[in-house]
């Protein structure tokens, strides 16, 4: 290494190099810039998202070692949601698609967090019923496979349920697995007590409030990085955005 | 591992003039050659021919359709990353070699301009990179049309002759194997993915408002300019008849003949300013 940087020190001076090098390399790079300017690479679009490769093939891609494919595959479907000449992100998504993206990268990585948190808080919350219930309905189906770890998605699958789709029946469904299956202690005593916050005459902002506050404050939230989304999302709330 | 290298008196028989530096240049690149065969670059390549061709019969049983596809996709993804793989180890091996056995100063010492060096080297390994090309090809026709088979042939040779350049380039920049061959690899994932990259970097809910995030994402954009777009070159969806392939091979011959130039310029300056 010293060797090397020895070696860079005691070159000729950069003036000893012919002008018509540098020209070749100025004009190379100069055509080099066009082209890459001249040739945009397209963005991923919500048509693109085709279906996930199988657990075998990640394995045998990442060689043996899917966990840090299954970490990027979350950020390669969340970047799955342009679509030009409409702003509402993820609407025209095939969401079928994105739960079997979701799945499989529960499958490879069972213990992260990213998927449920992506399909409660992002895939869910989009203005159409339909999807939104596609959404909340794979939550409560992946809580069922980890209730004590899971518990926080189905909450808000709940909270969800109840104020934007104003399906008190699908929310008191949640809320009581969350009471019947969230046992363990590191579970907050307000997650298992959410049958009782929905059944009170709370508007949407309250109920948000006394939610993600709860959350926030429990000190669950460790991430930085979740706890600035997190703090983003109850600032959106408060301004009426969705 | 056998060498090859031009003899002295090879190199100084033609003393003068443009032809005289020509055939220099051109005994240069067939020495290059040479030393390539002699490393057995083509004995690794037939082996791993003969070892996809056993993994394409493998495939075949299990497969219960598309088994022409699956076979031509999972080769030419293999004999792809084989291919670069061994001609930019064969480079560096080679241009590292001459640096430590200072033949690299015997032939600064020869009339012949270090520019002639560089482009015989070039030359010799373009040379090798056409042969590695035609080798891994061959086994594909049977498993893909042959005018795909042709194109997905020559972008390859593009391909490893971009690769040629930028081995070159660390080679003479780092004067190590280990450090040239890391440098060449990073350079090649990069060139690879850096178009997913991009793709993460534009997520609606990116942080656009972070003057952290902006700044990267920029600099991601600026690294991406840079490099060349190799996810053009040698597409796989050619031989599986889902992607045009004549239309790309004009951007692949284009990009390749810019950034070749672009790296060979930059191995130039680095070799005018060697103090041997």
């Amino acid at each position: 290494m010293f060797d090397w940087l020895r070696q860079r020190r005691d070159q000729r001076a950069l003036s000893r190099v012919p002008a018509a090098a540098w020209l070749a390399f100025i004009a190379a790079l100069s055509v080099q810039l066009s082209f890459a300017m001249l040739t945009p690479r397209a963005a991923p679009s919500a048509a693109d998202l085709k279906a996930p490769p199988s657990v075998a093939t990640i394995t045998v891609a990442s060689l043996g070692d899917p966990l840090p494919a299954a970490k990027i595959m979350n950020l390669l479907l969340q970047a799955h949601d342009n679509q030009p000449g409409l702003s509402m992100p993820f609407a025209s998504l095939d969401y079928p698609m994105v739960i079997r993206w979701l799945e499989r990268i529960l499958e490879l990585d069972p213990r992260g967090p990213y998927p449920l948190l992506a399909a409660s808080r992002l895939y869910g919350e989009v203005p159409d019923a339909a999807r939104q219930r596609l959404m909340l309905d794979f939550v409560h189906r992946q809580f069922r496979a980890d209730p004590n770890r899971r518990w926080a998605a189905l909450a808000h699958a709940a909270y969800v349920a109840r104020h934007r789709l104003r399906d008190l029946d699908l929310a008191r469904e949640y809320a009581q697995s969350l009471r019947l299956y969230a046992t363990s202690t590191a579970v907050p005593a307000w997650a298992r007590q959410m049958e009782i916050l929905l059944l009170a005459d709370m508007n949407e902002l309250a109920t948000a409030r006394v939610l993600l506050g709860a959350l926030l404050e429990s000190g669950q939230v460790t991430d930085a990085a979740e706890f600035r989304f997190l703090s983003s999302r109850m600032s959106d709330i408060s301004h009426g955005k969705q | 591992m056998t060498t090859a290298r031009p003899s002295a008196a090879a190199l100084l028989a033609p003393r003068n003039g443009s032809a005289a530096q020509l055939r220099a240049i051109v005994t240069i690149a067939r020495y290059t050659l040479l030393e390539a065969l002699h490393s057995r670059i083509a004995v690794a390549a037939l082996i791993v021919i003969a070892l996809g061709i056993g993994f394409g019969q493998f495939t075949d049983m299990l497969a219960l359709t598309d088994s022409n596809g699956i076979r031509a996709a999972t080769l030419a993804a293999l004999y792809r990353l084989t291919a670069v793989f061994l001609l930019s180890s064969f480079t560096i091996a080679s241009v590292v070699r001459e640096h430590n056995d200072k033949s690299l100063e015997l032939f600064f010492s020869l009339p012949l301009p270090r520019a002639g060096y560089l482009l015989g080297k070039w030359l010799g390994c373009a040379m090798a990179a056409v042969v590695l090309a035609a080798l891994f090809a061959l086994p594909l026709a049977a498993s893909a049309p042959a005018p795909a088979v042709a194109a997905w042939a020559a972008s390859l040779t593009l391909e490893l002759m971009l690769m040629a350049s930028a081995s070159l380039l660390c080679a003479l920049t780092f004067t190590h194997v280990v450090g040239s061959l890391a440098a060449s690899a990073a350079f090649y994932a990069l060139s690879r993915s850096i178009g997913a990259l991009l793709a993460i970097g534009s997520s609606s809910v990116a942080p656009l408002e972070s003057t952290g995030f902006r700044a990267a994402n920029g600099l991601l954009h600026g690294i991406a300019a840079l490099l060349p777009r190799l996810d053009l070159f040698t597409r796989t969806a050619w031989l599986t008849g889902d992607a045009s392939t004549f239309a790309d091979l004009k951007l692949v011959a284009l990009q390749s003949l810019v950034y070749t130039v672009l790296l060979l310029a930059a191995g130039l300056i680095d070799l005018m300013r060697k103090n041997v």
